[in-house]
């Protein structure tokens, strides 16, 4: 492609890029610290987005991957000495493992039981982690991690990357084959199924590889905040993240990661004006699950009266197809 | 070993506990095994239950008074959000989720917004304080308050369904909706129905819970997590599931709290993994 034929295609990307790269060298720390909390959120979203915008699984307790992640990293570092970039396979496996264990448990019957299920093993690590005071700090989480960079402005550099190299990962996976067949699947699973795809497998595969993602942003937060608390395992952080994946937009990716933006934003600004901030945004999931399926990004679809990018408007046709039992 | 008057106490505590999970849930059960919408705000339906029914009992100056009027204002709630709400959303199961997950942080943060985020430890009335000695040992007269609303509120649970037309068509409803529209019956207005007597049971068993434990606001989350695991270890949509797993886990609290206090939270949680390792349906549900 051209240079004035990618800059034209791309420009908006562009322009949000050398905004981001060039914001920490005239804005205040305290911008900073807030961008880094949208980076990461945006990576936790997007991990939220690959199952429920892409693969029709609801999860309720997706923080626990958060959680776990950035305890097994705080730990690995504060009792074992490791590095952060040393606990960065640990978490993969340990992340990785939970969610086959997860899935394993509830997948193989049927997606109600997840939906249920997560939420009760999220609320359940909540509890451990409170219990095990000696080991996990308890109610007041662990503190002094060491800086993983020198500098601030190499973590916000680095929390940059890893939202890029997330989103672009995950586009490549949703353009791949895998990623069809988890849209097939979210369509009709049933005819998927009678095609010969093994539903389960498939399920699976994209809840471990959303409890990694999840699980790395857990242990990202913890590397940057330099302390963990339990509420990063709390039923509040999934409530956080659900949000910001619906108002963003599910299915798109872009959307997860605006809605981040949006819900950090709000929080900072609105929580010290309005001690319920989460009414405002509870109101806004609620009119946006009834009117706009599509979040924020699906604006420009509604507005231009076009079928929305990904091509799942059918999604609630399909739905609604399925006989009621 | 146990002494039998222990033993007794600790068995009592469990049912009483058991009847106190079956109030909770057996509301968000008939929802669910009738319109097969998960209802996530039951829990914050609860907590209403519980604030409003602590102010309504404080203003009328009368328990009673104060529970049945509790009853009639959620479930008058209740109706109002399927008819508002979850009607516009029927067959997108999807949606039903996110729409009831959502109502969670509207109901819980008005409850902030009024009551503060202060836990309120909550006194009974005169004569349901204090406690019997059964077999030697204590029991509080307000547990067997708990069993008792239990037991009536199960019974009329069984006497509507079998007893009644309305439970004729409930229970047909069940089984095949096409089948009960065809003959002629309007469904949408059994829906509505439905979801209100969720929401008089919601009411009932946040009253009762509220006089228990106190008022939190944290309280519509964490009984919505032990409706939702008891539902399941109980089995999918199965009224009589929910029941036995109800009993099942109060007496697994209660004898886990007195061996091993530490774990008396996770002992819920044993339970559904121990249910769903060995049969994945629970216990009642069907494969």
């Amino acid at each position: 492609m051209e240079a004035s034929a990618y800059m034209k295609r791309h420009w908006p990307w562009i322009v949000v890029l050398s905004f981001l790269i060039s914001l920490p060298f005239f804005s205040s720390e305290y911008v900073m610290v807030v961008a880094m909390q949208i980076f990461i959120w945006g990576v936790f979203a997007i991990s939220y987005d690959l199952l429920i915008g892409y693969s029709g699984i609801v999860s309720f307790g997706h923080a626990v991957f958060f959680g776990t992640g950035a305890y097994t990293s705080a730990l690995l570092m504060l009792k074992a000495d490791l590095s952060f970039w040393a606990s960065l396979p640990v978490i993969i496996i340990v992340c990785g493992l939970l969610g086959l264990m997860i899935g394993l448990l509830t997948l193989r019957f049927s997606d109600i039981y997840f939906t249920m299920i997560t939420l009760a093993i999220g609320q359940f690590f909540y509890f451990i982690v409170i219990k095990t005071y000696k080991f996990s700090g308890g109610d007041d989480g662990l503190h002094g991690l060491p800086m993983i960079l020198p500098e601030k402005i190499h973590l916000y550099f680095l929390a940059l990357a890893f939202l890029l190299l997330i989103y672009l990962f995950s586009r490549r996976l949703i353009g791949s084959p895998l990623g069809a067949t988890l849209v097939a699947m979210r369509e009709n699973e049933f005819r998927a199924k009678m095609i010969g795809y093994n539903i389960l497998t498939y399920k699976l595969i994209v809840l471990v590889i959303s409890g990694i993602m999840a699980g790395l942003a857990g242990a990202m937060d913890a590397a940057i905040l330099r302390s963990v608390f339990p509420g990063f395992m709390h039923a509040d952080t999934t409530l956080n993240v659900i949000l910001m994946t619906i108002i963003g937009g599910m299915g798109s990716l872009i959307g997860p990661v605006l809605g981040a933006a949006l819900v950090t934003v709000g929080q900072q600004y609105l929580s010290s004006y309005f001690e319920s901030w989460l009414l405002i945004f509870g109101v806004v999931f609620v009119l946006i699950v009834l009117f706009l399926p599509k979040g924020i990004v699906g604006v420009r679809s509604v507005l231009a009266l076009k079928a929305p990018v990904g091509g799942d408007s059918s999604r609630s046709e399909a739905k609604s197809g399925v006989p009621p039992r | 070993m146990l002494s039998t008057g222990l033993y007794l106490n600790l068995v009592l505590n469990g049912l009483s506990m058991g009847m106190l999970y079956f109030l909770l849930c057996s509301g968000f059960s008939l929802v669910f095994g009738f319109l097969r919408v998960l209802n996530f705000a039951h829990g914050s339906l609860i907590m209403w239950g519980a604030y409003l029914g602590v102010f309504l009992a404080a203003t009328l100056s009368s328990f009673s008074g104060g529970i049945v009027l509790t009853a009639i204002t959620i479930g008058v709630f209740a109706v109002s959000i399927e008819y508002f709400l979850i009607r516009r959303l029927y067959g997108n199961e999807l949606f039903q989720l996110l729409l009831t997950f959502g109502l969670i942080f509207i109901l819980d943060q008005i409850i902030k917004l009024i009551w503060g985020p202060a836990v309120t430890p909550i006194q009974p009335p005169r004569y349901l304080q204090g406690s019997l000695m059964i077999f030697g040992e204590p029991f509080t007269i307000y547990r067997l308050f708990i069993i008792a609303m239990g037991t009536i509120i199960c019974l009329s649970i069984y006497l509507v369904f079998n007893k009644t037309k309305l439970g004729l068509i409930i229970r047909a409803g069940i089984e095949s909706r096409e089948m009960v529209r065809a003959l002629g019956i309007d469904i949408n207005r059994i829906f509505t129905l439905v979801c209100g007597i969720g929401g008089v049971l919601a009411g009932i068993a946040g009253f009762v819970l509220g006089y228990f434990s106190g008022l939190s606001p944290e309280m519509g989350i964490n009984q919505i997590i032990n409706i939702l695991v008891i539902v399941v270890i109980g089995g999918l949509g199965s009224f009589t599931g929910t029941a036995v797993a109800a009993i099942i886990v109060g007496l697994t609290e209660s004898f886990v709290g007195f061996y091993m206090p530490e774990f008396a939270v996770v002992g819920i949680f044993i339970v559904m993994f121990v249910v769903l390792s060995i049969k994945p349906s629970g216990l009642f549900g069907e494969v």
